[in-house]
């Protein structure tokens, strides 16, 4: 190998390897190991089809992305977030999010503004059925557009390191009234504060808007506390 | 990952490493390298008197951390940012710390509060002085102990991983004119909104403040023009604030 590329990432370049990263990323999210699930190669090999060799890339990779944890003894684990810790990504998310939506309003081209119009517009239909994955889809969608009108692809960066939806997943009956029907007027308040291009609007809107989850998961937090200490 | 693999010297986890990685990155960001220039395995080897095999992982964290870029058929290089890159990096540094203000005001401690005020008597003092190192020294002290208030390890390290120590080497002279007469009273009016637990003040005094840099070298680089290429760093005529 030239001294142009490291060992540990080489195989990255190849399509298998990416397959496999993408596919046990996907996994993760959506919840298929509990918290703090011990993972072992030759399980992961089986599950995604590949050499140990190319499990072993893929987990340094989900390890230096944070989605995987790994320590002597302990081995190869899933991520488990205290509430504390859940409740500092959501407030770190929420922050971020809120200042690249104050940048969309300044930076969002006319096209953009449309696209993310035709989203809302989607999710409107879809508005019967928030818990389905076709709405997931268009806030996810959504979210990221506001992201990239955004143009500060450093603070995006942050945004996606923050392995915010691992913590959704493992508090997502904490995080989640059901139905959450004033999401889509959420959503609404940060299209027309981008419109208007008023920075301030959309940044509140959007710290409201995320900030949501992080309320619920404290609420939920505190409500668990107060149980544990009357049963005492 | 192999869970009972020993230490080796080009392990992450040695000291060798770690020393290696230090070394480099001091040098990088006091701008012993010219911008984008090659280094190779050997040189570096040599410099940091390590070996190969320790000089590879120290590369692949600092190319990782962005501190170098490595492509192929044009290898490891230095840093070097366009005046586009380096406004991107010195305003998601101004959206960072004035969060991270902001939060500080509500969470920091009496005792936060009081070494903070500290800080910037001294700072005072070091600035009547001319004394330009310490009065530097104590700048970063007092950001870096508001950052400390602010609770937001997450946030605190997304400031720290920016490089933007590169940038300000880079455009030294551009972004960062002395003396800066008010820099003082900014950061007065930081404590002042900490003091008084007014987040939102405070947010706005550090993003005035660290958005100075970006303004400067916005002001000095005039980025209206025709577009870079990518290989000039400044469009126009760059000017240099004086000293007064």
């Amino acid at each position: 190998m030239s001294e142009t590329t490291a060992a540990p990432s080489g195989d990255l370049s190849s399509l298998r390897s990416l397959q496999a990263y993408q596919d046990l990323r996907s996994l993760l999210i959506s919840g298929r190991f509990p918290p703090n699930h011990r993972l072992t190669e030759a399980e992961l090999g089986t599950l995604l089809d590949v050499s140990r060799g190319t499990v072993r890339s893929v987990i340094v990779r989900l390890v230096q992305e944070g989605y995987l944890t790994s320590e002597p003894n302990r081995g190869v684990r899933t991520r488990m977030f205290s509430i504390d810790e859940a409740v500092e990504i959501l407030e770190a998310r929420e922050i971020l999010e809120s200042a690249l939506a104050g940048k969309a309003a300044e930076r969002a081209t006319d096209e953009e503004l449309e696209e993310m119009a035709a989203i809302c517009e989607q999710m409107a239909t879809e508005e019967y059925d928030l818990q389905g994955t076709e709405y997931s889809k268009l806030n996810t969608r959504f979210h990221h557009q506001v992201r990239e009108s955004a143009r500060q692809p450093i603070l995006s960066g942050f945004v996606d390191s923050l392995v915010y939806p691992l913590v959704m997943r493992q508090y997502r009956d904490l995080t989640r009234k059901h139905p959450r029907k004033d999401a889509l007027k959420e959503h609404m308040a940060i299209l027309y504060a981008l419109q208007t291009r008023n920075a301030a609007a959309a940044r509140a809107a959007m710290r409201h808007h995320v900030g949501s989850a992080r309320r619920a998961l404290l609420l939920s937090a505190d409500s668990a506390g107060e149980v544990e200490e009357s049963a005492v | 990952m192999s869970e009972t693999r020993g230490v080796a010297e080009g392990d992450p986890s040695s000291s060798r490493f770690n020393q290696a990685y230090q070394d480099l990155r001091n040098l990088l960001i006091s701008g012993s390298f010219p911008l984008n220039h090659r280094l190779t395995e050997a040189e570096l080897g040599a410099l940091l008197e390590i070996s190969r095999g320790t000089v590879r992982p120290v590369i692949v964290r600092l190319v990782q951390e962005g501190y170098l870029t490595s492509e192929p058929n044009r290898g490891v290089r230095t840093r070097m940012f366009t005046v586009e890159e380096a406004a991107e990096v010195l305003e998601a540094r101004e959206i960072l710390e004035s969060a991270l203000a902001g939060k500080a005001a509500e969470r920091a401690t009496d005792e936060e509060l009081e070494e903070l005020a500290e800080i910037c008597k001294r700072m005072a003092a070091a600035e009547a002085e001319r004394a330009e190192a310490d009065y530097q020294t104590l700048i970063r002290r007092f950001h870096q102990r508001i950052r400390d208030a602010a609770r937001q390890p997450i946030l605190s390290g997304f400031v720290d991983s920016l490089v933007y120590p590169l940038v300000m080497r880079q455009y030294r002279d551009f972004a960062n004119p002395h003396p800066r007469p008010n820099s003082l009273n900014e950061q007065r009016a930081i404590l002042y909104a900490l003091q008084t637990r007014n987040a939102s003040a405070a947010r706005a005094a550090m993003r005035h403040h660290v958005g100075s840099a970006r303004r400067a070298l916005l002001l000095n680089t005039q980025p209206r023009g025709k577009e870079s290429d990518g290989t000039e760093q400044f469009k126009g005529s760059p000017m240099k604030l004086s000293v007064v």
